[in-house]
């Protein structure tokens, strides 16, 4: 008699949660736009230069860039789940950060010389890939530097994709030992940190390019006049991620008082909201949707593709490091910056600035507001510049802005910290 | 059978540094090595522990082996400013055990290959 067992395996609740969502962008994606468009507008995406500052929305459509996003969110569960990977605050974060940058900067082409770059580190080290998987999608911050060679117009289509691919595998080859050791350098209190590993490997290809003669230069190329659809979408996904928090567990009144807890954290990395308060971070995660949404509203910006990105960066982060008390100082900063600087108030760079400066929560959280608010100020006034220094090949450029920020703020707080404290004993 | 041992130090130093920041005077540290794992176990005399600081470490050194985590940010670990150190330290690690007893704050790491 044969005995047949069925081992049944249960899709952890974070990956369902991130393909529940992804497929809701499909759907509506082909609710608000006709398919030949949407196709059309896919392919677009997909064989156009990625370099900064492209919105996908511009380039392809809402419709197109929906299903990019969606594209690339359910990929990069799959590949989460395939290799037996186990949700955590860093992988539920890198999920949609990756996801995020679909709206601009990646797509299903270039983002796989350089996954398979890290994979074959992983196969140098000898080390399980598994090991690899936050590099393997957060390399995705040097995709530009594949799209731009692979469809660069000067030689043979099919020359200039392998050279894309074979630079895109070099790259994705020392991403993870480069930006292994960059966190050292800002101590953890710069939450993009895998920006400012690329910021500086993009630094020194595009500076060592353009003293060849071959000078890349930052575009802007952004939408507009999609405020009404991505606002609905926005808060749809902040209030589906506000309704999983609150009632999966142990039911709505415990789980506001675990959300409490994430406040006695400075954010600085290593903070594991999902370790430390499993689905509870839906609350977090929602509410700094919303917080994000309003923001860029009440401002008066677009809501276009790059501050999508910003959206859901801080969505991300919001089981890794952010909550909704180490972040407004940064931004309240990064509002007086924006406001004050010669560029108008709302234009998309000062709004991309704003939304990611929050990868310097954890100053705010570790040395008061007033500490926050200086470097959301700084930030604003950096991150404006540090994109032509990389020829604006780095997608995640505030994360390097932010790197250079905190590397200089700790040293001034640590001793300002130790006068006051001197100065009350 | 590949154990770095750069990460083991830098563990050590970590430890030591939450020790010695919790008012410990007097340390006793051991390793051992065999084929598939290292065992750490740092002694450390403390006057007082508060249960509250005892529940916090626990907290953070029971957090689960996340190697993908480990790759990326285990060059932190060493400095000791906040908690969070204590929990990269417990995500290195496949065991751990937490005790304060007699004045003496034992804790032991065991990490696999």
């Amino acid at each position: 008699m044969n005995h047949s067992s069925h081992k049944r395996m249960t899709l952890p609740f974070p990956f369902a949660l991130m393909l529940a969502i992804n497929v809701g962008f499909l759907i509506i994606a082909f609710v608000i736009d006709r398919p030949a468009s949407i196709i059309e507008g896919f392919v677009t995406i997909v064989t156009s230069r990625v370099v900064l500052v492209t919105d996908f929305i511009a380039v392809g459509g809402l419709g197109a860039t929906l299903v990019n996003v969606a594209i690339i969110g359910i990929l990069s569960v799959i590949m989460f789940i395939k290799s037996g990977a186990k949700p955590s605050g860093a992988t539920i974060m890198a999920l949609w950060v990756t996801a995020g940058f679909a709206f601009f900067g990646k797509n299903v082409y270039n983002m796989i010389p350089l996954t398979i770059g890290v994979w074959l580190f992983s196969r140098f080290k000898k080390e399980p890939y598994s090991n690899y998987h936050l590099a393997s999608l957060l390399v995705g911050t040097l995709s530009p530097i594949v799209s731009e060679i692979s469809f660069l117009g000067i030689f043979s289509p099919p020359i200039e994709i392998a050279l894309g691919s074979l630079l895109g595998i070099c790259i994705g080859f020392i991403f993870p030992a480069v930006s292994a050791h960059m966190v050292r350098m800002h101590s953890g209190y710069d939450l993009y940190s895998m920006g400012f590993a690329g910021g500086l490997i993009a630094m020194i290809l595009s500076t060592t390019a353009n003293s060849m003669g071959l000078r890349t230069y930052p575009v802007s190329v952004y939408s507009y006049g999609n405020n009404t659809v991505m606002a609905i979408i926005m808060y749809a996904v902040a209030a589906t991620l506000i309704i999983s928090g609150l009632f999966t567990g142990g039911g709505v009144k415990a789980n506001l008082a675990t959300y409490r807890k994430f406040f006695s954290h400075s954010g600085r990395l290593i903070t594991d909201f999902y370790f430390l308060y499993k689905n509870t971070i839906y609350i977090n995660m929602g509410l700094l949707c919303a917080f994000a949404t309003t923001v860029t509203l009440l401002i008066g910006a677009e809501l276009n593709g790059i501050s999508a990105a910003g959206i859901f960066t801080m969505v991300g982060f919001g089981c890794f490091g952010k909550h909704i008390k180490n972040v407004p100082p940064i931004i309240i900063g990064a509002l007086l910056s924006a406001y004050l600087n010669i560029w108008p108030f709302t234009s998309p760079a000062n709004v991309a600035s704003i939304l990611f400066a929050a990868a310097l929560a954890p100053l705010a959280g570790q040395f008061g507001i007033i500490w926050g608010i200086v470097a959301g100020f700084l930030h604003v006034s950096v991150a404006m510049h540090v994109g032509a220094l990389c020829g604006g090949l780095n997608l995640y450029n505030n994360g390097f802005a932010a790197g250079f920020i905190a590397m200089i703020l700790l040293p001034i707080i640590t001793i300002s910290e130790r006068m006051r404290k001197n100065h009350e004993d | 059978m590949k154990i770095k041992f750069e990460k083991i130090m830098a563990i050590t130093s970590e430890l030591l540094s939450y020790c010695h920041s919790n008012g410990a005077k007097e340390f006793h540290l051991d390793i051992s090595e065999s084929d598939d794992a290292i065992v750490l176990t740092m002694r450390a005399c403390l006057e007082h522990m508060p249960d509250k600081e005892m529940e916090r470490l626990h907290t953070a050194l029971s957090a689960p082996r996340q190697r993908e985590i480990e790759q990326d940010y285990w060059e932190l670990i060493g400095e000791s400013e906040t908690h969070s150190e204590m929990t990269l330290v417990g995500m290195l690690c496949d065991e751990t055990a937490v005790q304060y007893r007699d004045n003496e704050l034992s804790i032991t790491l065991k990490r696999y290959a």
